[in-house]
């Protein structure tokens, strides 16, 4: 779908809305998430509930070493082969979905249909990951969120915060997604100088940007979702 | 103050079809029985009667304006303008324009003169010109003598020939500002409060029955009905608010410079009176009012905070994005090339939510020197800057004369518009000289400056202020600089930044006090609002300071901002992505590629843009970029 000053993106955004609410109500969850590097060390906060592997990362027999050193959560990769898997089992599993803003329409098409045939054929799979290739524009982020809440059943949509920024995060919340994840720390340092870019945010700020999306914040722990905040 | 009304109120109108509407509530004693004496002339005619005492008011060529002899004022709401083609002011040839010899002039006019030399002029063309009679100029056309026709006459004419400009589409095109052609114009003393109402209601009354005016004059010139009908309904543009002000001053500033008048002429409107278009009596329900707010009907305060907080964020985007589009049809997202100097962080008032002051005789407290911004000011031009917006703090050290002689050096040294002095700033002057507000602004004014930026305003409710910067000026403070620059001629933006634990009713009273300003001078060209920046300031609030709410608020004030031709999104603070998708909530300029900012940097927002990427983002949305100066003229 290309972007134009005509696009009906508030249509997009109802829709979107429409189907989100009808799966999870207002709910929306966030969870903390530190990633695993590929020399095994993580990046992000030693608290957050959830140790995120990646399968771009993994070598073969990978897997059972980062399970070893904490990972609970795998994010696959949509042309992959660790989605199927029985060997994540017991892992949460995503799905990253790249895109990038201009795009070949019909590209874009085929890896939303690719997607859904995807989460058709692995019903383990827990939600979808978009991920920008390069910067991530504002509309177009917004819309490919949309689309992706069509293509995506009863899944999660996630918003790593880490690439939109907490700003453009929070307007996918009204775009068809319903969780949130990032950098949450107990108490973080203030966004100025070298850390000005810094996505980092506390608890009670995530909290917030769920509240002032007008959605009821659950965190997402490592034994399933707590107890709404 | 607006002057005794004489007993007579003398009109002197146009005849042609678009004065239809304007004189159709007069003309059949609808309003002003007994009141108005109207005469019907040519154009240049109306000027004449005026400037003769002949007529009290006439709507007349707002050229006219920049050969008075003495100070004028137009009636705001009502005007003869256009936003494209109007079909009525062309210029025509057997050659095309670059190859005619020579011009003729229609002697009747005097607006669409000046409007053909200055675009023959812009298009670098040298031709000689001669006064024709407006019945016989058509007749003149021949060969390499091409001619202005203006009026009723271009219906008949313009099939006449192989090469026909429409000179409003030209200037729009060219500067993508309204052309302003006429408006009722008098002197300050000539006419009542009553008298503005008077004419806005014969223009209502007008505008509900082009289709009967077309008719008549369709059956009078045995036209084409339809014809007329289209003119009167798509080509002419009766409203007289910011954007036409912006248009003729963007057309005087440039006729000034092409040296075809002497002096850009200050366009005031009568004062103490109003546009006011009428809020509807009783509450209609919400999508009914949001589907009225659309189509451009005038918001209450009560309306816009039942908005506010009931209507789901994409219904209200939606409502914004078509006004917006109905104001700004082209799809031309605009911004401006500037640097944000803030030449002293030496500051008395000590605001909490303020992380770049310093306390006089703080170590870090300084002023730059004219070396410091002497390389400012020369890498602005360089990278293609036009303008610098000067703020700083208020810094007891520097007095007006430090700012007359700055203005002046910045003048003779660099090719810059100064956007300069917030209204704080200016009411400090006042207050540490003595003198009145005016008079600060006309020293500042002879000095250089250009227009005067919208900031200080945070929120326009003196509760709010009194909790966020007890020392700022009040409410009714920064409306009065504001309304006495508007009265000079200088044009202001006007801001808000939301945040601050204010109410959904604060928030809309500011809108409201911003709106019924402009209704009274129409001197903003937009409006920027954005949320309070808090990282490392003293002020500890948890108010909503969300992208989500940015969107709402944004929506709502393009909404409620009927006046307001022009809002800003604010990338600096949101984020180039948010800004980007407040095109579609209400936005129509992407703001500043700013060159340097260093307050809300000072505040967490660290945002950069350079001009590529702006135009970038601009059309990944799917409009088309364009450079614009302080008027929003296109350059």
């Amino acid at each position: 779908m290309r972007i134009t000053a005509e696009l009906d993106i508030f249509g997009l955004g109802r829709a979107a809305l429409a189907k989100t609410r009808s799966l999870f109500g207002e709910r929306a969850c966030f969870s903390s998430a530190r990633r695993l590097r590929a020399d095994f060390t993580w990046a992000g906060p030693d608290e957050a509930s959830h140790g995120l592997a990646e399968e771009r990362l993994l070598g073969p027999g990978d897997l059972g070493r980062a399970r070893a050193v904490g990972a609970n959560a795998l994010l696959c990769e949509l042309e992959g082969g660790l989605a199927g898997d029985p060997a994540t089992s017991g892992l949460r599993l995503l799905v990253r979905v790249p895109f990038s803003a201009g795009e070949d329409v019909g590209e874009r098409a085929a890896r939303l249909a690719r997607l859904a045939g995807l989460l058709d054929r692995v019903p383990a799979l827990d939600g979808i990951w978009p991920e920008p290739t390069g910067e991530a524009q504002g509309l177009d982020t917004l819309v490919f969120f949309a689309a992706c809440r069509q293509a995506c059943g009863r899944g999660h949509l996630v918003v790593n915060l880490e690439s939109f920024g907490l700003k453009l995060g929070q307007l996918c919340l009204s775009f068809g997604a319903d969780e949130i994840s990032g950098s949450i720390v107990g108490q973080r340092a203030l966004r100025l100088g070298e850390r000005a870019a810094s996505h980092d945010l506390t608890r009670d700020e995530a909290v917030t940007l769920l509240r002032t999306a007008g959605l009821s914040p659950c965190e997402r722990l490592p034994a399933g979702l707590g107890q709404g905040v | 103050m607006i002057g005794q009304a004489p007993t007579k109120l003398r009109l002197a109108a146009v005849s042609f079809i678009n004065t239809g509407p304007i004189t159709y509530g007069i003309e059949r004693g609808l309003v002003g029985r007994g009141r108005c004496e109207l005469t019907f002339a040519l154009p240049s005619a109306c000027a004449l009667a005026l400037a003769s005492g002949q007529a009290d008011l006439a709507l007349m060529p707002i050229a006219s304006c920049a050969t008075a002899q003495r100070e004028l004022c137009l009636v705001p709401g009502v005007a003869i303008a256009s936003r494209g083609p109007v079909r009525t002011i062309l210029l025509m040839g057997d050659v095309p324009w670059e190859k005619m010899e020579t011009i003729y002039l229609d002697e009747a006019s005097r607006s669409s003169q000046l409007l053909v030399r200055l675009l023959t002029h812009e298009r670098g063309l040298d031709p000689g010109y001669q006064s024709a009679d407006h019945h016989r100029i058509v007749d003149q056309v021949g060969g390499r003598k091409g001619a202005l026709v203006i009026g009723d006459a271009c219906f008949a004419a313009s099939s006449r020939f192989p090469y026909v400009y429409d000179l409003g589409a030209e200037w729009t095109n060219r500067v993508g500002l309204p052309f302003l052609a006429a408006a009722w114009v008098g002197a300050p003393e000539a006419i009542a409060s009553a008298d503005v109402d008077l004419l806005q209601e014969s223009l209502a009354l007008g505008l509900a029955k082009r289709d009967e005016i077309a008719r008549h004059f369709a059956e009078r010139d045995g036209a084409d009905v339809a014809l007329y009908r289209s003119y009167l309904h798509d080509n002419i543009h009766y409203a007289l608010g910011a954007a036409e002000l912006a248009g003729a001053a963007a057309f005087f500033a440039r006729a000034h410079r092409a040296h075809l008048v002497s002096r850009p002429p200050v366009l005031r409107l009568f004062p103490g009176a109003a546009a006011r278009p009428r809020p509807p009596a009783s509450g209609p329900a919400l999508a009914d009012l949001l589907d009225q707010a659309a189509a451009g009907r005038r918001l209450t305060p009560d309306d816009a905070v039942r908005l506010y907080r009931s209507v789901p964020l994409h219904d209200l985007g939606q409502a914004a994005d078509a006004r917006r589009r109905q104001l700004h049809p082209a799809g031309v997202v605009t911004y401006i090339v500037d640097r944000n100097v803030n030449y002293t962080n030496a500051c008395v008032t000590a605001c909490k939510f303020c992380n770049f002051y310093r306390p006089p005789g703080h170590p870090r407290a300084s002023t730059l020197s004219r070396d410091e911004l002497a390389v400012k000011l020369q890498e602005t031009v360089a990278l293609g800057g036009v303008q610098v917006l000067l703020q700083g703090g208020i810094n007891p050290e520097l007095g007006l004369d430090y700012y007359e002689d700055l203005f002046r050096w910045m003048k003779a040294s660099f090719p810059l518009a100064i956007h300069g002095l917030s209204p704080e700033e200016v009411r400090y002057l006042a207050e540490r000289e003595s003198m009145p507000i005016s008079r600060v602004l006309e020293r500042l004014v002879a000095a250089g400056l250009d227009s005067v930026p919208g900031g200080a305003a945070e929120i326009l409710d003196d509760e709010v202020r009194r909790r966020v910067s007890p020392h700022k000026c009040s409410v009714a403070t920064w409306l009065e600089v504001m309304r006495r620059a508007h009265q000079l001629g200088l044009r202001t933006t006007a801001t808000m930044v939301f945040g601050f634990g204010e109410s959904a009713e604060q928030m809309v009273g500011h809108l409201e006090r911003i709106r019924a300003l402009q209704d009274e001078t129409a001197g903003f060209t937009a409006f920027i609002c954005w949320s309070f920046q808090a990282e490392g300031t003293k002020l500890v609030l948890h108010d909503d300071t969300s992208a989500t709410r940015y969107l709402r608020v944004l929506a709502l004030a393009r909404l409620y901002l009927d006046n307001f031709p022009n809002l800003q999104v604010s990338w600096v603070t949101m984020g180039p992505a948010v800004g980007q998708v407040g095109l579609r909530y209400g936005g129509n300029d992407f703001g500043s590629a700013m060159i340097e900012e260093n307050v809300v940097a000072q505040a967490g927002a660290v945002f950069q843009l350079s001009t590529g990427d702006i135009e970038r983002a601009i059309g990944a949305a799917g409009f088309i970029p364009r450079r614009r100066n302080m008027r929003y003229e296109w350059l």
